[in-house]
């Protein structure tokens, strides 16, 4: 992808001078604003489902280190491969090599805005493949040569009459005017290319740790498609797609579809979960995900930097723990940020390291996370804490120790006689050489020490919310129902 | 109840019978009305080109002038919100001064969210002969959370028709900066607004910022419309409704 921010004014007064795509956008957003007014005035409890889609999302980024590792055992468990990009390079280096191994020569594509980001389709056909994008819109403008001008309706900046006549040069069919015949026309084009192609890349809309699942959204079955007849299908997503629970997409799905197109549910929910089991009639082979850093590490961590401010988490975190819990709270600094912007807490009973750590919060005093009402109230059930003493953590190979303290339903007091050496808490490092990637991806995140299941939150938990699971039910009985483009 | 009036520097340079109106209101309902007169900017220019000195130098002005009251009524929701939520994170390498303005938030509203709220304001001296469309400016609505505190204050006003436009919450494209920095989509962002307010028919378009005051009638009198007024709610509700001087 070409990052052309440096021209965006000559850009914006190219774009400005388009009556064409003002006019297209126009109406775009008036089916899709519209769209979304009315269809959200379905839900009764529009402001709590967004509540718990956010506290679904803000958990799933806090703890995307130990949610990337659960994926990826579960995908694994089920039979499928799981591949570390750390940038967009690696990513094209990762399909192309998945291809070679497989002698794949055709490449179907559902929609992928990271394929863009990476350039995944010229760097396949320049090696010698052919790649064939089967979204509609998408498909229009990989025909013209162009990229998208817009994530929902890529080919958005092209009017009826255009196409038309595009397909007449490309497909070599006499020129039709109506658009239900040029969308029959480019099905009829396509679906050889989806019988015989070897391999399908799809992007994901959600990772699902639980189950070590990709999932896509889509209305023209062409995800359904690409996802199951190749023999080999790579998924590519962002880490910042990952989810803890089913139930977690669930309700995001429930506001995703509103948003993007104002439909009540797209007509396909494709949810994949390893390749063709034993048993099963059909599927690929081979199931590949790519997990993508690509500078989302960076942008995480420094957005988490606040988030997860020791102090601020250690609130929250302490308030959830029972008496017997918080008194046997440890508390950690990362050697990444030694002015202490990441802190984990280990719960009791976990099995300590060989070694001693200790940390020191001075210099984090100065950042201490206001007093708001809500911080208010974990620090008042903090309070119970003050007795809590901060055991000398554990110890590991390049542990840096900067002191050792108390927590306080102020904070955390250090006491200044026991400032002793440095020692940083050591990353968990995997030895095998294959693994370096994974870890890189892994490091810059913040590591959270939690493990228990219980710890995913359940994001039907509030009974407000509750009613939505029978609609979600009802809803996907009708997707299976949904038989529209195939 | 000791009320400062925070009338901010685009009331004071371009339209003063904001301020005025302002002040009558808050009169009118019974508050002791601080106007302090060395009052300038809230530094909102500069915090957001990321200047922050000088925004910080403001910003403990600021918090100076107006340390002595109760209330702090803003008639604008962006000034409004720049003092409200962004003071803290301006002032936060100074801890005294950031619990300083972290106080100062608690005491800050905007014009309309204070009558409505705090006075409980029933009965309003203007009087307006004609239809209204109110365009929701985008800090208040955003950020103060100004949509139907307006919107109940001039359904009072005897007389007055309000008649929603098709996108009330859609930017007037001015955005502080945004409108200098990328002039030509500001000015397409405004056309769009001022064609869904002749859309209306309306005989004035009332908001409650002069910021998008100042834009939207920019652009309606360079589109060659002479005729819709374009008013701040103050200015209606306390019965100033001449030429704007």
């Amino acid at each position: 992808m070409q990052v052309t921010s440096q021209q965006f004014k000559r850009k914006a007064a190219e774009a400005l001078a388009n009556p064409q795509l003002h006019k297209a956008l126009s109406n775009l957003r008036a089916r899709m604003v519209t769209g979304r007014a009315q269809s959200v005035l379905e839900l009764d409890n529009l402001e709590q489902i967004r509540e718990a889609a956010k506290s679904a999302r803000d958990f799933a980024l806090a703890h995307l280190d130990h949610l990337l590792e659960q994926f990826e055992r579960n995908a694994c468990a089920r039979g499928a491969q799981v591949h570390w990009a750390e940038t967009g390079d690696d990513v094209n280096r990762l399909v192309l090599e998945i291809a070679r191994r497989n002698a794949v020569r055709k490449i179907i594509k559902s929609k992928s805005m990271l394929g863009e980001e990476t350039g995944l389709n010229h760097y396949l056909e320049a090696a010698g493949i052919e790649v064939r994008e089967t979204d509609l819109g998408e498909y229009i403008i990989q025909e013209a040569r162009e990229t998208p001008s817009h994530i929902i309706a890529p080919a958005i900046h092209r009017t009826a009459d255009e196409i038309a006549d595009l397909f007449q040069q490309k497909h070599k069919l006499p020129r039709k005017t109506d658009i239900g015949e040029m969308t029959r026309e480019a099905r009829m084009v396509l679906r050889p290319h989806f019988l015989t192609a070897d391999m399908g890349i799809t992007g994901a809309n959600f990772l699902v740790a639980e189950s070590g699942s990709s999932m896509i959204v889509t209305n023209e079955g062409n995800g359904r498609m690409t996802t199951t007849l190749p023999r080999v299908h790579v998924a590519i997503a962002g880490i910042e797609k990952m989810l803890p629970t089913l139930e977690d997409v669930a309700f995001i799905l429930r506001l995703l579809t509103r948003s993007a197109t104002g439909q009540s549910i797209s007509n396909y929910l494709t949810y994949t979960t390893g390749p063709k089991q034993a048993g099963d009639k059909d599927g690929p082979d081979e199931f590949h995900i790519i997990l993508v850093d690509a500078g989302r590490t960076r942008v995480l961590a420094s957005d988490l930097r606040a988030a997860l401010h020791p102090l601020w988490g250690l609130h929250e975190s302490l308030s959830g723990l029972s008496e017997r819990g918080r008194s046997r709270v440890r508390l950690g600094v990362s050697r990444a940020d030694r002015r202490g912007a990441y802190a984990r807490l280990r719960r009791a009973g976990e099995r300590a390291r060989p070694a001693e750590c200790r940390y020191d919060v001075q210099s984090m005093r100065g950042r201490l996370p206001r007093q708001d009402p809500a911080a208010r109230s974990h620090a008042q059930a903090a309070r119970t804490t003050d007795r809590t003493r901060i055991a000398p953590l554990v110890r590991a190979p390049r542990a840096q120790v900067l002191g050792v303290g108390r927590v306080t339903a102020r904070g955390v007091r250090v006491d200044r006689a026991s400032a002793g050496r440095g020692w940083t808490l050591g990353r968990w490092v995997d030895a095998a050489d294959a693994q370096a990637s994974r870890r890189r991806v892994l490091e810059p995140l913040p590591r959270y020490a939690g493990a228990a299941r219980q710890d995913l939150p359940r994001a039907l938990s509030s009974p407000q919310v509750n009613p939505y699971m029978h609609s979600f039910r009802a809803a996907a009985r009708w997707t299976a129902d949904a038989n529209t483009l195939l | 109840m000791r009320v400062g009036l925070f009338v901010t520097c685009l009331v004071d340079l371009m339209r003063p019978s904001v301020g005025l109106s302002a002040l009558k209101l808050l009169e009118d309902a019974g508050c002791e009305v601080l106007v302090p007169a060395t009052q300038t900017c809230c530094g909102q220019p500069a915090y957001n080109s990321g200047d922050r000195r000088p925004a910080q130098a403001l910003a403990r002005k600021v918090l100076s002038e107006f340390s002595g009251c109760d209330y702090v009524v803003v008639p604008s929701g962006s000034c409004g919100g720049m003092i409200k939520v962004h003071y803290p994170q301006l002032l936060e390498e100074f801890p005294e001064l950031r619990s300083e303005a972290q106080r100062l938030a608690h005491k800050v509203w905007e014009l309309a969210d204070f009558l409505v709220s705090v006075l409980g304001v029933q009965q309003v001296a203007g009087r307006f002969e004609g239809t209204v469309t109110y365009h929701d400016c985008c800090s208040g609505l955003r950020e103060l959370g100004v949509k139907l505190q307006p919107r109940g204050l001039l359904a009072k006003v005897p007389g007055l028709t309000l008649r929603e436009m098709g996108s009330p919450e859609q930017c007037c494209g001015f955005g502080g900066t945004f409108a200098v920095k990328f002039g030509d989509i500001s000015a397409h962002i405004a056309d769009e607004k001022c064609a869904d307010i002749a859309h209306t028919g309306a005989d004035a378009v009332v908001l409650g910022d002069v910021g998008c005051m100042l834009n939207i009638e920019g652009r309606l009198r360079r589109r060659g419309d002479a005729r819709t007024k374009v008013l701040h709610f103050a200015e209606i509700l306390a019965g100033v409704t001449n030429d704007p001087s």
